[in-house]
C-alpha cells in the first residue's frame, strides 16, 4: 500500500473517532442525536481529508501517519473544548482552518525544506524579532508576559518563534559543527569553541534568559533553552554542552525561584500544594481532582464532571493549560495513556524522519521539531499532573488557542517536507528526483 | 435508549483510540524494515559504492559553490596572484590519491573528508573540514581549521596558520603534498 493510502486509511480512523466523540458530547448536552452533529464531525474530517490530497499533490512520499495522529489530537482538543465552552469551539475552529491554510501556504511556497537553509539568519532574525516584540509589547496574562494583542487578536508569538528558532539554529549548527565541536581555549576548566562561532548562540542563550526574567514565562524559557542545547548535543555529541546547559539553567531558576513572586509562587505550590488550597495552589489541586475523577476509562465524552451547575469549569484555564485533565476526566486513565502515546508516536516519526534524513540540515531541523514538539507536550502534561512545577504552555493541537494550533501544523508540514525528501532521495523514482531538484 | 448509545459510544472510542496506535506501530515497525539500504545516513561522504544518491543537483552544487565564493570576497581576502607564475599542489604520496596528481592553486581551496570540499581527502585521519589555502599578499598560507590530526608543514604541526615556500611539504592525514609556484 502507498503511503498515500496509508495516511488516508489512518485519517478515516481518525474521522471516525472524531465524529463518535462529537456526537457524544452533543448527545451528552441535549439527549439526542441529530443529523447536526454527525455533519459537525466530518466537516473536521474534511478538513484534514484537504489537507491528505495537498500532501498526496505536493509530498507524496511524505511519512503517512503524522497527518492522522495530528487530526486525531486535534480532534480530541476540539472536542472537548466544545464540551467545556462551545463558543470557543466555532472559534477554535476557525482556527484550525487558518491553520490549514497556513500548512497548505508553507507547502505550496516553501515546497522544500532546503531553501529555508539559505534564509536562516532571516529565520533567526525572525524568531529573535518575535521574542523581543513579545518583552517589549506583550501584555501580562496570569502573571507571564506572552501575548501581543493586535488588530482584535491576541497572538502568542513564541509559538512561531519556536519554529523560526529551530530553522535558524538548525542551519548554522549543521554549518558550524565542526568548528564548534573543536574546544580553542578552556573557561574555568570548560573547553569553549571559537567565540566567533559560539558567539550567535550565546546571544540565543542570553534570550532565553531574559524571557525568564522579563515575561516571567518559565515554560517557554524551559523550552527555548532546551531547543539549544538540544540541538547544540545533537549538532556536536558533545555532552558538555549539555550538562553546562542544564547547570546554567538550573542555576538562572533557582534566582527566578528566590526572586520572581510569580515564579516562586508556582515552586512552593508544586511542592507542596496543600497549604494554598484555598489560594495559588487551587487550579493545580482541582486538576489532579479533576483527573483522578475519571478513574480506569471515564464516563465517556460530554459525560463528566467538568462543569459546575453555573457552566463554569472545576479548573480555572481547563479548554488551554489544563485540556489534558478535562480528557484524563472524560475518557480516563486508558484515554489520557492513549493521548500521550499519540503523541509519543508523533515525536517517535519526528526522530525517525531526522534518523533517516540524508544531509545534517535536514536532520537538525527534523529532530529539532520532533524535541520541541515533544517537550512541550512532556512541560505542560507534567505541570498538570504535579510531576514538575506548573507553568503556562498549551498542549500541541488539543488546547484552545489559535497560535499554538497554526503554529504546531505548520511544524507539521515542515516534518513531512523533511521526510518527503528523505524518501525521495533514498528509494524514489528518477521522476520525483528531478522534481524535487526543480523546487530548490 | 441514548445512555445505551453513550456508552457504546464511549467503549467504541477508546477501542479505536488503542486501534489505532496499535496499527500506527504495526504499520510503522513493518515499513521500518522495508527501505532498501536505508541504513543511518552518514554526515560525512562514505567511500565510493556505498555513497547515498547526490541530494543536490549540479545545479545546485553550482549555485552553493558561487554562494560561497560569494562569501568569501565579502571576508576581504583580497587576491593577488602577481608574485606568483601557477601556485599548485602536487601529490607526493598518498593512500588513496596517485602520487603526482596536480591541484591548481586558485583562490581559497579547502580539504577535507566533507564531499564539499575542494579537495576530498576520504581517509580516516583527515577532518571534515580540515585545512584550508589562502592567498595572502602574493604568499600562499595554509590554515588548519581545529582538525582532529592536526596540518604540518615540513613536519612541523601548524597551529593556526603557516605560510608555504617552494618545495614545503604539506602532511594533512597520510597524504603528504608539494608546494611548487
Amino acid at each position: 500500500m502507498s503511503r498515500r493510502n496509508v495516511e488516508l486509511l489512518f485519517l478515516v480512523i481518525a474521522g471516525a473517532v472524531s465524529t463518535m466523540a462529537y456526537v457524544s458530547v452533543y448527545a451528552g448536552r441535549f439527549r439526542e442525536i441529530n443529523r447536526v452533529s454527525i455533519i459537525y464531525g466530518l466537516v473536521f474530517v474534511g478538513i484534514f481529508f484537504l489537507l491528505h490530497l495537498l500532501v498526496r499533490f505536493a509530498l507524496p512520499q511524505a511519512d503517512p501517519f503524522l497527518l492522522p495522529i495530528t487530526a486525531l489530537l486535534a480532534a480530541i482538543g476540539l472536542t472537548e473544548i466544545f464540551r467545556i465552552r462551545p463558543a470557543l469551539a466555532l472559534t477554535q475552529g476557525q482556527w484550525l482552518l487558518v491553520g490549514a491554510g497556513l500548512f497548505v501556504l508553507t507547502v505550496l511556497f516553501v515546497r522544500d525544506h532546503m531553501k529555508l537553509d539559505r534564509y536562516r539568519y532571516i529565520m533567526g532574525a525572525i524568531g529573535l524579532a518575535l521574542l523581543v516584540a513579545t518583552i517589549v509589547l506583550g501584555t501580562t496574562v496570569n502573571g507571564s508576559k506572552l501575548w501581543i494583542h493586535a488588530f482584535g487578536f491576541s497572538i502568542q508569538p513564541s509559538e512561531f518563534a519556536k519554529l523560526a528558532i529551530v530553522i535558524f539554529l538548525a542551519g548554522y549548527l549543521d554549518d558550524k559543527k565542526v568548528l564548534l565541536s573543536v574546544p580553542t581555549h578552556h573557561v574555568l576548566g570548560v573547553p569553549l569553541p571559537a567565540a566567533k562561532y559560539f558567539g550567535p548562540l550565546l546571544v540565543m542563550w542570553a534570550l532565553s534568559l531574559a524571557m525568564l526574567i522579563f515575561m516571567k514565562d518559565f515554560g517557554m524559557a524551559l523550552l527555548f533553552m532546551s531547543i539549544f542545547v538540544a540541538l547544540m548535543y545533537m549538532a556536536t555529541t558533545r555532552i558538555v554542552y549539555v550538562v553546562l546547559g542544564g547547570g546554567l539553567f538550573a542555576a538562572a531558576a533557582a534566582i527566578a525561584v528566590a526572586v520572581v513572586p510569580h515564579v516562586h509562587d508556582r515552586f512552593t505550590t508544586w511542592l507542596d500544594p496543600w497549604p494554598h488550597a484555598a489560594t495559588s495552589g487551587y487550579q493545580l489541586l482541582q486538576s489532579l481532582f479533576t483527573i483522578a475523577d475519571g478513574g480506569i476509562v471515564g464516563a465517556g465524552f460530554g459525560r463528566g464532571f467538568l462543569l459546575y451547575a453555573n457552566r463554569q469549569p472545576v479548573v480555572p484555564d481547563l479548554q488551554t493549560d489544563f485540556i489534558f485533565s478535562a480528557v484524563a476526566n472524560e475518557i480516563g486513565l486508558l484515554g489520557a495513556a492513549a493521548v500521550i502515546l499519540l503523541f509519543v508516536l508523533f515525536m517517535w516519526r519526528g526522530f525517525r524522519i531526522a534518523v533517516w534524513a540524508p544531509d545534517g540540515f535536514s536532520k537538525l531541523l527534523a529532530a529539532g521539531l520532533a524535541f520541541a514538539f515533544g517537550l512541550q507536550t512532556f512541560i505542560i502534561i507534567g505541570g498538570v499532573t504535579r510531576l514538575i512545577p506548573l507553568t503556562g504552555i498549551t498542549l500541541p493541537f488539543v488546547s484552545y488557542g489559535g497560535s499554538s494550533i497554526t503554529a504546531n501544523l505548520v511544524l507539521v508540514a515542515l516534518l513531512l517536507m523533511v521526510s518527503h525528501r528523505t524518501n525521495v532521495v533514498r528509494e524514489g523514482t528518477d521522476l520525483e528526483r528531478r522534481r524535487l531538484a526543480a523546487r530548490g | 435508549m441514548i445512555d445505551i448509545v453513550l456508552l457504546v459510544l464511549k467503549i467504541g472510542i477508546l477501542v479505536l483510540l488503542y486501534l489505532f496506535i496499535w496499527q500506527v506501530m504495526k504499520t510503522a515497525v513493518a515499513t521500518v524494515r522495508a527501505p532498501a539500504g536505508a541504513a543511518a545516513a552518514p554526515d560525512v561522504a562514505l567511500p565510493e559504492g556505498s555513497r547515498p544518491v547526490a541530494v543536490f543537483t549540479p545545479a545546485e552544487r553550482e549555485a552553493r559553490r558561487e554562494e560561497r565564493l560569494t562569501e568569501r570576497t565579502i571576508a576581504g581576502e583580497k587576491l593577488d596572484f602577481t608574485g606568483h607564475i601557477d601556485p599548485r599542489l602536487v601529490v607526493e604520496r598518498s593512500p588513496i590519491v596517485p602520487a603526482g596528481v596536480v591541484f591548481p592553486l586558485n583562490g581559497w581551496i579547502t580539504v577535507g573528508r566533507a564531499s564539499s570540499s575542494d579537495i576530498v581527502l576520504d581517509e580516516h585521519f583527515v577532518s571534515s573540514t580540515h585545512a584550508r589555502f589562502v592567498p595572502r599578499g602574493s604568499f600562499y598560507y595554509v590554515e588548519d581549521l581545529g582538525s582532529t590530526n592536526g596540518t604540518f608543514v615540513n613536519e612541523k604541526q601548524v597551529s593556526g596558520e603557516a605560510q608555504l615556500k617552494l618545495d614545503s611539504r604539506v602532511r594533512i592525514g597520510e597524504t603528504v603534498f608539494r608546494y611548487e609556484e
